[in-house]
């Protein structure tokens, strides 16, 4: 890259920010829902309570992060900067917080109306969303393999909508005829395995290395694991729909292929972790590490089922396999993600306010650790720890006993993140108008 | 430094100031840079071993009025050169490093 190329400005910090502080609030309502609901809520996967309940953490905590964070972290892996990012985030943000409210409500209350008026939101929001970052990255010629994940998810993303629109349609209107259960299986592989692995993946290739100080992931895994994965899913999909259950086994082999991948990254990783230069402690590794096990974990529990689909427990196999893969993967990773997300940006806006004031760098600026605490952050891990074994537990045997518990360290582990996040903010605004004032100083 | 010799360094960087943060945590080396600039000689620029590609450190640069110039290495590693705008024989001696 040379001096000469013009560099449009890295997104306001409100961007991303609006994005991070609203995804523990939709955990915090999930974990409410929890508790209200807790006799009947663990009983099956279909009923209207654990459909909402499950999109509360799927779209309100996890889509929400991983949208503000992929609007940020575009340009600052890749140089690729979103055109008009500031008004597309907002509405982004203002179109899916409306629509995942609208969905949640319409299901809990059987109401067609908010349901309707549900798909125009998402569907717009995530329409925006996946067009602006397409737009951008193909603009892009840069070849980089996080922005090639980066291009698969959204195409994922645009996959796992369109399944989940469709099935949004038969709530609103029972006359159309798809398989359910085959079409929320599809929908479902599609969000955590193409979505949001797939984009972790690909974001951990620089991250892990960036901020542990691991060795880089072997060049085989990261130029052959993505499009292998993707291929797979596509595959499988295919099968799916076109040889229902006459092509069973072949789509379980190809699923094999899909979850050895996802297993083996899991497996690198850890050993990547382990074998680190600098072995400082640190809570997003704890958050990387407990979510690389729950990885295997759920490997292990789908390779145990699809071999013996009479084992003891059978029956609850669905539910628990989502709570580790989404509690224990998913939101695990983008949990300890924001603890690196959120202070370098602080302190990159910072660093950014103190020159573009013409102060130099004078100022004393709080450096990443001091943003957010290690000791919140890690009460904060050990609480998401005990929430998803509870909720493990809990998906094995439905009972009050086990769900209270559950809810309870739920919703303690996204207030805690929650006031994590509030105390950095609040940190940056007291530094912010430190610096306006140090600069008005200067001037008069 | 492992990735690269040091001597090699050393020599082909001539007075200049270099400095290898390919073994340092994010975001220490934007950190590392930005020092080195505020005491970066004048006619001299700052060569930077980095293990990505430093894409936020250009938005400052850009504040502190600093030219670079980045090279990608067959590696994987890149050479960052950076000098301050309007100084011409600073930028010659990065353009010919």
């Amino acid at each position: 890259m040379n001096a000469d190329l013009s560099l449009e400005q890295a997104p306001p910090i409100q961007v991303p920010f609006r994005f991070f502080i609203s995804a523990p609030l939709f955990g915090i309502a999930a974990s409410i829902l929890l508790l209200a609901y807790a006799p009947t809520i663990f009983v099956s996967r279909w009923s209207p309570e654990t459909l909402a309940l499950t999109h509360l953490v799927t779209l309100g905590f996890m889509g929400l992060i991983m949208c503000g964070a992929m609007l940020q972290m575009l340009p600052v892996l890749s140089g690729i900067t979103v055109p008009r990012v500031t008004p597309l985030g907002t509405s982004i943000h203002i179109l899916l917080v409306t629509g995942i409210i609208t969905f949640t409500t319409g299901l809990l209350i059987s109401s067609s109306n908010l349901l309707t008026i549900t798909i125009v939101f998402l569907g717009t929001g995530f329409g925006i969303f996946i067009m602006a970052l397409l737009a951008a990255m193909l603009r892009n010629k840069m070849a980089n393999t996080t922005i090639g994940a980066m291009r698969l998810a959204v195409i994922s993303l645009l996959i796992t909508a369109a399944f989940g629109i469709s099935l949004l349609g038969t709530f609103i209107w029972p006359g159309i005829s798809i398989n359910p259960v085959l079409f929320t299986d599809i929908h479902a592989t599609w969000g955590i395995l193409g979505w949001v692995a797939l984009l972790l993946v690909g974001v951990a290739y620089q991250v892990v290395p960036m901020f542990q100080m691991t060795r880089e992931y072997p060049q085989w895994m990261t130029r052959f694991l993505l499009p292998t994965m993707f291929g797979g899913l596509i595959t499988w999909t295919v099968i799916k729909l076109t040889m229902g259950t006459n092509g069973a086994q072949i789509a379980s082999l190809v699923m094999l292929v899909c979850i050895t991948g996802y297993a083996g990254f899991a497996i690198t990783t850890l050993w990547l972790q382990q074998n680190r230069k600098r072995r400082i402690p640190d809570t997003t590794l704890l958050f990387w590490q407990f979510a690389m096990l729950s990885t295997l974990a759920a490997a292990l529990l789908w390779l145990i089922y699809t071999l013996m689909p009479e084992m003891i427990y059978a029956d609850r196999y669905p539910l628990v396999l989502g709570i580790i893969l989404l509690a224990g993967f998913a939101v695990s990773v983008m949990n300890g993600m924001l603890y690196k997300i959120m202070p370098f940006l602080i302190w990159f806006h910072l660093q950014h306010r103190q020159l573009s004031l013409g102060l130099g760098r004078k100022y004393a600026i709080p450096n990443m650790k001091q943003i957010i605490p290690a000791r919140h952050a890690l009460w904060q891990f050990y609480l998401h720890v005990v929430a998803v074994m509870t909720l493990i537990l809990a998906g094995v045997h439905p009972t009050v006993w086990l769900i209270y518990p559950a809810g309870v360290a739920m919703t303690m582990a996204f207030a805690l993140l929650s006031y994590n996040q509030f105390r950095a903010i609040q940190l940056y605004r007291d530094y912010d108008l430190r610096l306006k004032a140090a600069s008005t100083a200067l001037v008069s | 430094m492992n990735a690269i010799d040091n001597k090699q360094l050393a020599s082909s960087t001539d007075n200049n100031p270099c400095l290898d943060v390919s073994q340092l945590e994010a975001p220490e080396p934007m950190t590392a840079i930005l020092e080195a600039i505020e005491k970066l000689p004048p006619g001299n620029f700052l060569y930077v071993y980095h293990r990505r590609e430093p894409f936020p450190l250009y938005t400052l640069l850009q504040e502190m009025n600093m030219k670079w110039l980045t090279r990608g290495d067959d590696s994987g590693m890149f050479h960052i050169h950076i000098w301050p705008a309007g100084d011409s024989v600073a930028e010659e001696k990065a353009q010919a490093h």
